[in-house]
């Protein structure tokens, strides 16, 4: 299933990143080369594509792993947008696929962020390599995005994550997208963001079934991350449910604004738009 | 306690087990996919009862639907028993001794329903396959009733058989009831219900269990009526007892007032007591019984009915100027009514005289109500008038007849003296019986109701009441007693059942004779009712009567009589020591239920409880 229609495409396009300047301060305006490369700070590589200019080409690389790759250059004042996917099994979730909706809005900050010629960086916590995309990447990014899956088990392990704000902090912008209901590596990341002065964006996404669920009778509960209970769930059982899962979103809430981070609730059954309108509100996006 | 307490019910409860196991096993829980796995957990254990709550239920339930369970397999296991478990069917022959001593009464029961209840003891105790039959003696045979089961009723009562010596049945060829399995073969024993000794041979395993205990019996031996000898009774009743038990005598039916009549023994003749009947107008009961009553009780009773002189009581009517009664006419009527109430009245008077006779001498009574009416010198208008008196002169010779069926001979009347008489005008309505010379009546008489004796003589102006001249007290006397004199009815009172007796009726007729079916004794085979018609003089046979008892004797549907045809006298009563038969041990085979068949019963009462428990359990809210 293709992540957006063509309208949706169009729209994103549109729309360009806006913490990156505010981040960079007087660089508001300039606009450096569309492409990776030019600059003098090495950024990454990525898999040599046709068309590509073979000046940039890495020949060390070539010459050890038998594969072509470019060197990627950063250049001064280019935003590095970090997409960060929580990758747990509770991500595949609801009517209205959690990890289909984490996806899509990952996609949508890093079509932005493409459009604007920013640097991205698409990474998932139980996946510690980080894919790099410059201005030509969209198309790699949606067609990776669109065939992530999810991990198997949860991750505790997020150094590989962390790492990527060991350099180049403060022109960088993390939007991590996840259910949180594993909350205390997320609120790690977000607090080592906060550290290296990376600007962060918690976009938290949950399914309808799990926030108010249909369930009734005798039941086993087989959690997707966890272990089973058997209950008689009946009116009593479900009003218990709501009201510790309203406790814990609000526990996360504000372990969230405590790390420093924009927080941004999205149901997985709504379209894209609340999201960007979100993002706008929270200053990474501007038209 | 409520029909629910029948087993039946009970294993429909265990139906709600069989329900409650399978929604047992039925109630799966269905697998839901959840995230927030944590909060579901700590949901858990927010809303399910502590683990000890759990457990205690869980515990119940278990022990509940197992216990149920259980039970149900026991029962199905157990409703089929092996065949080495069944045991040989009891066939119980109930010889119930039918004897003329089976009637005795022991207390309020005879002997014969003191049997009956112990056979219904017997069937009772029946196994599930052994049947019992009633075998009884009648007219010679020994009859063999239907089989019964347990839970049926005894209901026939073998009559009293008066039969001697019936020959023994060989009950080991009565054949079997054909419901019974053949196999194991069924076993025979018989049970006889006696109070006599006398071995019998039926066949088939005798056990003997006496009924009663050993009484003594006395009775009405002979009862002789004697005329009355004295003066002031309607005669005697001498009753003869086998062994001087004492007797009651009492009016029949009974009054309110003084129904006891005296009873004295009679001096110089053994066991001998002398009824003594008194003087009554209207015919007489007595009923004469041996008390206290005896076990054999039909010979304890016997019943007189005799017509006693019919004149009570006497009413003298004089002349109010005479200052007193004739004397010599009080006297001569004490003479010759002995016993009699006597009382003068002086008329005129307005009281109503109401008396058996009364006694007009020259005045009449303004009203009365009287059965017989003797006047001398004065007549009631509506039989005639008197005439003027005539001279009566001593030695005067009167005209005597004597009409056929008068009923008494009229004597020669011989006036020794008299100064006057009073005949009768004509046109009177009276017999004429002695006549003046001249022609009118002096004497006459009227035989219907009221009875009329008219006496032309006055008492204190003749010598008709004298002794001397005996013709005038003879013809008093042979009146009173024509119109005292019974009927020549004999009825018999004492009857020895087989035995005939006879009787005679004042005119030929038909006597219908019923037994009195309330004593509770002498239930036994036989008519009960007799109708017989007497010949041409009136004379006749009673008798012979199958079944001793009281017999109400009637005639035209009214009762005249009553008799008692009592039984040879049977002076023994004793009972043999034989033991009661231990129904227990007879009927204990394996074929009765045992505690392991009480163990699924027993099992589901419990399980009912625990179910109970749980309820109660779960409603004050131990456990949820």
């Amino acid at each position: 299933m293709a992540l957006f229609d063509e309208a949706t495409l169009t729209r994103l396009r549109r729309l360009r990143l806006a913490a990156g300047r505010v981040q960079r301060g007087g660089a508001r305006g300039e606009r450096l080369s569309r492409q990776f490369g030019a600059g003098q700070e090495f950024g990454a590589h990525r898999p040599y594509t046709q068309g590509d200019d073979l000046r940039r080409v890495d020949w060390n690389v070539y010459g050890r792993l038998g594969q072509l790759f470019l060197k990627l250059f950063e250049q001064p004042g280019q935003l590095r947008v970090l997409l960060v996917a929580d990758d747990s099994p509770t991500m595949n979730f609801g009517e209205h696929d959690k990890w289909l909706a984490a996806r899509r809005a990952l996609a949508a900050i890093g079509m932005i962020a493409l459009e604007g010629s920013e640097h991205v960086v698409l990474s998932r916590l139980s996946v510690p390599t980080p894919v790099n995309f410059d201005g030509t990447g969209e198309a790699r990014l949606l067609q990776l995005l669109d065939e992530m899956p999810v991990a198997p088990a949860p991750t505790e392990n997020t150094a590989g994550v962390r790492g990527l704000f060991e350099r180049r902090g403060r022109d960088s912008v993390l939007a991590l997208v996840s259910d949180f209901q594993n909350r205390e590596p997320l609120i790690g990341i977000l607090r080592d963001a906060r550290r290296a002065g990376v600007r962060a964006v918690a976009i938290s996404i949950a399914a309808a079934e799990e926030l108010n669920p249909k369930l009734d009778g005798f039941s086993r509960l087989q959690a997707i991350a966890g272990a089973d209970t058997r209950l008689r769930i009946d009116e009593r059982v479900l009003a218990a449910y709501r009201e510790e899962v309203q406790q814990y979103r609000e526990s996360v809430t504000r372990a969230v604004h405590a790390a420093g981070a924009a927080f941004i609730e999205l149901d997985s059954a709504d379209p894209i738009e609340p999201l960007i309108v979100d993002l706008m509100r929270a200053g990474v996006i501007g038209a | 306690m409520l029909e629910f307490a029948r087993e039946q019910w009970l294993w429909l409860f265990a139906l709600v087990g069989v329900f409650y196991v399978a929604w047992w096993f039925a109630r799966r829980y269905r697998k839901r996919r959840v995230t927030y796995g944590l909060i579901w957990q700590r949901v858990a254990r927010r809303v399910l009862p502590p683990g000890w709550k759990r457990i205690l239920r869980t515990i119940l339930t278990l022990l509940v639907s197992g216990l149920m369970l259980t039970a149900i397999v026991l029962k199905a296991a157990g409703l089929q028993k092996s065949e080495s478990d069944q045991p040989a069917p009891l066939l119980v022959f109930i010889l119930v001794d039918n004897s003329p001593s089976m009637r005795a009464l022991e207390g309020k029961l005879t002997r014969a329903q003191l049997a009956q209840q112990r056979a219904q003891q017997i069937v009772d105790k029946l196994g599930q396959l052994d049947r019992a039959a009633l075998v009884w003696r009648q007219s010679g045979q020994m009859l063999v009733g239907p089989w019964l089961k347990r839970g049926d009723a005894v209901t026939d009562r073998p009559r009293t058989d008066w039969s001697q010596r019936t020959p023994p049945t060989d009950l080991g060829r009565v054949p079997a009831p054909p419901a019974l399995p053949t196999q194991p073969t069924p076993e025979r024993v018989c049970i006889e219900l006696t109070d006599s000794d006398d071995p019998v041979n039926v066949g088939v395993t005798m056990l003997r269990e006496a009924i009663g205990t050993s009484l003594h019996n006395d009775g009405i031996k002979r009862a002789v009526f004697e005329p009355p000898a004295g003066a002031s009774s309607s005669g005697s009743l001498l009753v003869k007892t086998h062994f001087g038990a004492d007797i009651e005598a009492t009016l029949w039916p009974p009054v309110s007032a003084s129904p006891s009549l005296p009873v004295s023994r009679e001096p110089g003749m053994t066991n001998t007591w002398r009824v003594v009947l008194p003087i009554q107008a209207k015919p007489l009961h007595v009923r004469a019984s041996v008390v206290p009553s005896d076990p054999l009780n039909e010979d304890n009773d016997i019943f007189v009915q005799l017509d006693p002189p019919r004149l009570a009581t006497v009413t003298l009517c004089y002349p109010a100027e005479d200052g007193e009664p004739n004397d010599q006419l009080e006297k001569t009527l004490r003479l010759l009514l002995p016993g009699r109430e006597i009382s003068a009245v002086a008329m005129p008077s307005a009281t109503l005289i109401q008396s058996d006779l009364v006694v007009c001498d020259r005045a009449l009574p303004a009203s009365y109500e009287a059965r017989y009416l003797m006047c001398f010198g004065v007549l009631p208008a509506e039989y005639g008038r008197v005439g003027l008196p005539v001279a009566a002169e001593p030695n005067m010779q009167l005209h005597v007849d004597q009409p056929d069926g008068l009923g008494f001979d009229v004597p020669d009347l011989t006036l020794l003296y008299g100064e006057e008489a009073v005949p009768l005008e004509e046109g009177h309505s009276l017999i004429p019986l002695a006549k003046h010379m001249q022609g009118g009546t002096l004497v006459g008489v009227k035989r219907a109701s009221p009875e009329l004796l008219y006496i032309g003589f006055i008492p204190h102006l003749s010598s008709l009441l004298l002794q001397d001249d005996w013709s005038g007290v003879l013809l008093l006397s042979r009146w009173l007693a024509a119109i005292q004199g019974g009927s020549r009815e004999r009825l018999p009172l004492f009857v020895q059942a087989g035995e005939q007796a006879d009787f005679e009726l004042a005119r030929p007729g038909t006597l219908s004779l019923q037994y009195v079916s309330t004593n509770p004794w002498a239930q036994s085979y036989g008519p009960r009712a007799y109708s017989v018609t007497s010949g041409p003089d009136g004379r006749g046979k009673l008798g012979p009567f199958e079944i001793p008892g009281e017999y109400v004797i009637q005639r035209s549907q009214t009762e005249v009589g009553r008799l008692t045809a009592f039984a040879p006298y049977d002076p023994d009563l004793t009972v043999p020591n034989f033991p009661p038969v231990d129904l227990d041990g007879l009927f204990q085979p394996s074929g009765e239920p045992d505690w392991r068949d009480h163990v699924p019963g027993a099992l589901l009462w419990i399980a009912l409880g625990l179910m109970v428990l749980e309820w109660l359990l779960w409603l004050v809210g131990v456990t949820e």
